[in-house]
């Protein structure tokens, strides 16, 4: 069988993401019998973006340059998957979205002028047509792994929306709000990570994205009064909106 | 009289400890309610210290507080019987690199419940008449050899077993059923295996005033769990609220579709078949636990059934007192009070019955 053609592209974000994708090539090194990898430029010196099977597309899209390469990129893969939740949401830099982007860059940066960012922060669905999207701050490699294996052999994916509450039970974790009054955003994030916070005790803030397949903006605003009562205030919840569910928040209607 | 007290025995803690090791010798695996660090969950016990009988859990829409005293009496926590008998996740087969397919094989050993609750007994008849040809569920199920049963003499706040008629006693369907009174132990048997076991014991006899003092206790118990209607009332009402939208919508407006109903809910048996291709070419094909409450729930190829979160509740409450009826002959829910208790957001079904009965009854 042919190798299928791989692009790891990486936008604005971390490499999280692809890092989890190396731990899986690590774990399971017979994937490279079926994948070949063309681009790589974090960790390869020979790259082409001619044919592409399958994107794997880390980061979202915050100049100019990035949306013209995301373009490029499209027109030549067959597939594009998003990985993670920069490139499914935005991601932790959708924080500085309607900050000063002067203030933000020096910030970061002693020489500004060496940057050009824009004053908004994409996720990829809203720049080209992404073919499967797998959130997760980072992605869960496995996850991926089985993604992509199912892609290479021709199969599709429907993906199975549900909260981060019913892998929780699945697992049989004590809940930590309802047994602890710990605040949880599971009950309103999609499932995916397996709840890996509950099963440490701790609450999920929400990294794998808002399920909007459920939530809208008013029962996030009922949601909030939930939390709030268990002390997370509006403004953290609003930043972990912001940081993992910033496109979701343009498409659902939040009461003021 | 004198025919109805030989069906009871009295004795105390010492008693139940024995008890508790001649089930454990009658079978491979003694399974209930095991505490597990500061949780309870529900799995194979190995001594009566693994038990929750020194805890006492505090039940209210969406909390749940568990504290350790002596007096405690424990309730139950989000884990029920079907977290042993109808497992969380399934391997249902393997497909190798060669293309064979590799069926899953249950276990097989003996098992014993200890001390489960008058609601999660039922919740099993339940269970047996839906999933009774389900190999992994009956592979399990078949193996219990011995039911023994706490009743309830301290309801918790979201229970409502006495409303179903579902508890705080045990009718049905056990070997041997227990109740702690404040001063002893009251043994009752279900069926000649359990007799036989509680003979062996050194228990006493009952008094008339013992027998009195138990029913007066579980009568008290019932009433504490009586806040509905007769089920055959909820399901007519239920039946005729079916296109009030706007009530549906009002009734699940804080609802999130996070399913924790689902998966606490002792009945709720849907689980989804996910497939998961390995990169080495073997595939496994997984059956897991799956709520109706979730949007991916009612979509099939080209559209779905229930596209708004109102519709999916509706549905949840359907099932359980319309449609159980009619699938099964039983009613769905157990009034066990989990789906009240576990809900994120405190969403209480007893109160959604209430309103519809209070709207739709005769
Ligand atoms: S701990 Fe969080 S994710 Fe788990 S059931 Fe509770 S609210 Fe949901
Ligand atoms: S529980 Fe929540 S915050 Fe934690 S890994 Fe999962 S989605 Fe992310
Ligand atoms: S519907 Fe609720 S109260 Fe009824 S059996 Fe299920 S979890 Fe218990
Ligand atoms: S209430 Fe929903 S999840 Fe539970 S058994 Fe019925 S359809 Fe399945
Ligand atoms: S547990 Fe509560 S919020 Fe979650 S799906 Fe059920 S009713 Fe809705």
């Amino acid at each position: 069988m042919r190798r299928a053609a791989v692009a790891i592209v990486k936008l604005t974000s971390c490499s999280g993401c692809i890092n989890e994708f190396l731990y899986t090539i690590a774990s399971y090194p017979e994937l490279l019998r079926s994948v070949s990898i063309v681009h790589a430029t974090e960790f390869q010196d020979l790259n082409t973006l001619e044919d592409i099977d399958v994107a794997l597309v880390e980061g979202s899209v915050v100049t100019q340059h990035q949306e013209e390469l995301v373009k490029e990129v499209r027109s030549r893969a067959r597939t594009l998957i998003a990985i993670g939740t920069c490139a499914t949401f935005g991601g932790i830099q959708a924080g500085r979205v309607g900050e000063d982007l002067r203030k933000v860059i020096l910030a970061s940066y002693p020489n500004p002028d060496f940057i050009s960012a824009l004053p908004d922060v994409k996720s990829l669905d809203r720049v080209v047509k992404v073919d499967f999207n797998l959130s997760g701050c980072p992605v869960n490699g496995d996850a991926l792994a089985r993604l992509l294996v199912k892609v290479i052999l021709g199969g599709s994916e429907v993906p199975i929306a549900e909260s981060v509450c019913s892998e929780c039970k699945r697992v049989g974790v004590l809940c930590v709000m309802v047994s602890r009054g710990v605040p949880c955003l599971g009950p309103v994030t999609l499932g995916g990570c397996g709840a890996i916070c509950p099963r440490f005790g701790r609450g999920c803030y929400g990294c794998y994205g808002l399920n909007t397949t459920v939530v809208d903006g008013e029962r996030l605003a009922r949601f909030s009064e939930v939390l709030e009562k268990v002390g997370m205030g509006r403004g953290d919840l609003e930043a972990f909106l912001k940081y993992f569910s910033f496109s979701a928040l343009t498409k659902i209607r939040v009461r003021e | 009289m004198a025919a109805q007290l030989t069906k009871y025995f009295k004795g105390g803690l010492g008693d139940l400890r024995a008890l508790f090791d001649a089930v454990k010798n009658y079978v491979s695996v003694v399974v209930g309610y095991r505490v597990s660090g500061d949780a309870v969950g529900f799995g194979p016990v190995e001594s009566l210290e693994s038990l929750p009988l020194g805890l006492e859990d505090s039940q209210a829409p969406g909390a749940y507080r568990l504290s350790r005293g002596s007096s405690g009496f424990f309730r139950h926590s989000h884990a029920s019987p079907k977290y042993w008998l109808h497992l969380p996740v399934q391997e249902v087969f393997t497909v190798l690199e060669d293309y064979a397919v590799d069926i899953a094989r249950y276990d097989t050993y003996s098992a014993a419940l200890f001390g489960i609750k008058p609601c999660d007994l039922v919740s099993m008849e339940v269970l047996d008449r839906i999933l009774k040809n389900d190999d992994s569920y009956w592979s399990r199920r078949s193996k219990i050899e011995l039911v023994v049963v706490e009743e309830c003499t301290v309801p918790g706040a979201t229970c409502f077993c006495g409303s179903i008629g579902t508890g705080p006693s045990a009718s049905t369907g056990f070997d041997i059923a227990y109740a702690r009174l404040s001063n002893g132990i009251i043994f009752k048997y279900g069926s000649e295996k359990g007799l036989r076991i509680l003979e062996k014991l050194e228990l006493t006899e009952v008094s008339e005033e013992d027998v009195a003092e138990y029913e007066r206790a579980i009568a008290r118990a019932g009433e504490l769990t009586r806040y509905l209607p007769p089920p055959s009332e909820i399901s007519k009402s239920l039946e005729r609220s079916v296109s009030d939208t706007s009530f549906w919508k009002e009734v699940s407006s804080r609802c999130v579709g996070c399913t924790n109903c689902n998966m606490v809910c002792p009945t709720c048996f849907c689980t989804e078949f996910v497939d998961q291709i390995e990169p080495s070419g073997r595939a496994k094909r997984v059956r897991q636990w799956f709520g109706c409450l979730s949007h991916t729930y009612g979509q099939v190829a080209g559209t779905h059934y229930r596209p708004e979160l109102y519709m999916r509740y509706r549905h949840f409450v359907l099932h359980k007192f319309l449609f159980y009826p009619k699938q099964v002959g039983l009613v769905g829910c157990v009034g066990c009070g989990r789906c009240i208790t576990w809900c994120p957001v405190g969403i209480d079904l007893r109160e959604v019955v209430s309103k519809v009965v209070s709207r739709y009854g005769s």
